[in-house]
């Protein structure tokens, strides 16, 4: 018999208080990860999902403007000092620090083009990374993917009279328009959108880009982040954040975690009292049973030893049956609290930490009862002293 | 040099508002081999000299040596680890662990000894009193109440102290019981343990070698069971 026998042996005699602990550490354990699991979800399903809501950070050229007017009427303004964007500068922002939050970079070449002698703005781009970033578009004919495709806003197709099929000239070029664009309700509406490549052929502008949009995400760092990482990287270039769905989500997330941080502590107080309330009352029904094995000679060490021995036994169960609940119940409860589709797996660190917490809140709360019955004398074994 | 002496022994309690003396000026010698009682009325202080012999209770003044240690000069763990290797203790109400079995009870006090061969010696401590290995199996409820005494004199046994120290040790067992209690600790003190008993029962105290009675705090006689003994 050792001390780990009395341990254990207490733990089954007091089955109501063993029970009571027990179930606060489970819940404890099963609430707290189940709530950290489905943070982790959210944001990996954000970090997925990031090209669903679209670009977040634009880079365009570093310019000069000089607005004018005379006599106190606007006059338009002057731009001067501009240096052009390359094709060249992806593999810049691919550089930077947080090169592996970087999601898509989408190129984009803005020139005015003439079609049966009406006006339009046209956009050279890349169609993967185009229709990859722009999920929300519902393209009515074929999604354009080769080099003689062209695709067209709600607006521009109606006012030029194309459909899906239709062939027209561009520059002295012929393309056929493979799909039209249902509204968006932005300036996408009006635009004619070819592939980049031919466009820079097209106006002369070999490797030229006017402007970037990027996807960006980073769970652990804020997105202006990245922007002063790619400012850093084309001080010639002007990187602006953009405020997007992503951002409220990830402005939604981040409250989400802060609740679910002070939710935690709050288990994890309302546990520790319990833990501690409990020991303290068990030590005090046992006073008797320590004074007899002070008695016999066990030094206040060993009646320590006895008593956390008995709660974290208790810890480290409850700790494995907690996650096994939060194993089993974080999936539905992500799905249910944040619509993430796809949830976070428990990792084996992630249950490591998880005990080594549980073990260590429980031995934390056990200190001051374990003292308190460590100090008890001997003479208790004797009643009438 | 006896195996206990106690020197001029006092013991107060409660604040400088509330002082009630238990014992003035005790002192007193033990010798190994030798079964002495300590008799008194309830409230007499025999109960807290059996907790100061017991390494259990620093006196307020005097000393206690046990085989010529100064007890109360040492630290807590020290006395802790004294008790153990030199006192065995019989409780009132025999005081046996309810959810240990009786041979898991006599193994207490070996629990925190690193070594082989506990069970071993719990068991032949228990046959020593004549329990044997199926019997030891069982809790302490499920054995008489003359079982359960004799698991507490094993338990007191078991490391072989040279000091047993019983503290009303058959105030609640039947005289049958009782008896085989006091048998087993006449026989401990034959084999050469220095055993002490406190009674208030004049009864037990037929075969002990000596009876010291206290009386409010002080050592009123201390001699033969003839001469001190006070009618029942």
């Amino acid at each position: 018999m050792r001390l780990s026998s009395i341990a254990f042996r207490n733990v089954r005699r007091h089955l109501w208080r063993s029970a009571l602990v027990f179930v606060v550490i489970a819940a404890a354990v099963a609430v707290v990860t189940s709530l950290y699991l489905v943070t982790r979800s959210a944001e990996r399903d954000l970090e997925n999902k990031v090209d669903e809501y679209g670009a977040n950070i634009v880079v365009v050229p570093r310019s000069e403007q000089l607005p004018l007017s005379y006599g106190g009427v606007q006059v338009g303004g002057l731009t001067y000092d501009v240096e052009p964007l390359h094709m060249s500068d992806i593999a810049v922002i691919r550089g930077i620090k947080n090169a592996e939050n970087i999601n898509l970079i989408a190129p984009k070449l803005v020139e005015s083009a003439e079609i049966g002698g009406q006006r339009v703005l046209s956009v050279g781009v890349d169609w993967t990374s185009e229709l990859s970033l722009k999920k929300w578009w519902t393209v009515v004919g074929t999604a354009p993917s080769g080099a003689t495709d062209l695709l067209l806003g709600d607006r521009a197709a109606r006012h030029l009279s194309l459909g899906p099929g239709d062939s027209v000239e561009v520059r002295g070029e012929r393309f056929v328009v493979s799909g039209v664009l249902e509204p968006t309700g932005t300036q996408e509406d009006d635009l004619l959108f070819l592939d980049l490549g031919v466009a820079q052929r097209l106006w002369e502008r070999p490797g030229e880009v006017s402007f970037f949009e990027v996807s960006a995400w980073c769970a652990t760092c804020p997105i202006e982040d990245i922007n002063a990482q790619i400012s850093a990287e084309m001080p010639y270039a002007r990187v602006s954040a953009v405020l997007k769905a992503a951002e409220s989500r990830r402005i939604l997330i981040s409250q989400f975690r802060l609740f679910t941080l002070v939710l935690s502590a709050l288990m994890v107080l309302v546990g520790c009292l319990i833990v501690l309330v409990s020991t303290l009352s068990s030590v005090r029904a046992r006073r008797g049973e320590i004074g007899i094995f002070r008695a016999v000679g066990y030094r206040r060490q060993h009646i320590f030893k006895i008593i956390l021995l008995e709660n974290l036994a208790l810890a480290l169960l409850g700790g494995v049956v907690g996650l096994v609940v939060a194993a089993i119940v974080h999936a539905p409860m992500a799905k249910a609290v944040a619509q993430v589709r796809e949830t976070v797996a428990l990792s084996p660190g992630d249950l490591a930490i998880a005990l080594a917490a549980s073990l260590l809140v429980v031995l934390a709360s056990s200190l001051y009862p374990a003292g308190r019955a460590a100090a008890l004398s001997p003479t208790l074994a004797m009643k009438r002293v | 040099m006896a195996l206990i002496e106690v020197d001029g022994v006092r013991k107060e309690y409660g604040d400088a508002g509330c002082r009630v003396v238990a014992l003035h000026e005790v002192s007193l010698e033990v010798e190994a081999g030798e079964y002495a009682a300590i008799m008194g009325p309830s409230g007499s202080g025999k109960t807290t000299l059996l907790s100061i012999l017991g390494a259990m209770n620093p006196p307020t003044a005097g000393s206690l040596r046990i085989d010529g240690i100064d007890v109360y000069d040492l630290s807590q763990e020290r006395q802790a680890d004294l008790r153990r290797e030199y006192i065995g203790f019989v409780f009132q109400q025999l005081e046996l662990v309810p959810y240990l079995s009786a041979v898991e009870n006599v193994m207490l006090p070996l629990a925190i000894l690193k070594e082989r061969g506990k069970r071993e010696r719990a068991l032949e401590a228990l046959a020593r009193v004549g329990i044997d290995e199926q019997k030891g199996r069982r809790l302490p409820s499920e054995l008489s109440g003359g079982e359960q005494g004799r698991v507490a004199i094993a338990r007191a046994v078991v490391n072989d102290p040279p000091i047993i120290l019983a503290d009303e040790p058959v105030g609640s067992l039947d005289t049958s019981t009782g008896r085989q209690i006091l048998d087993q600790l006449r026989a401990l003190a034959d084999s050469g343990h220095a055993v002490v008993m406190v009674t208030h029962n004049p009864d037990s105290t037929a075969d002990v070698d000596r009876v010291i009675q206290i009386l409010d705090g002080s050592v009123s006689c201390d001699d033969g069971p003839k001469v001190c003994a006070i009618p029942s």
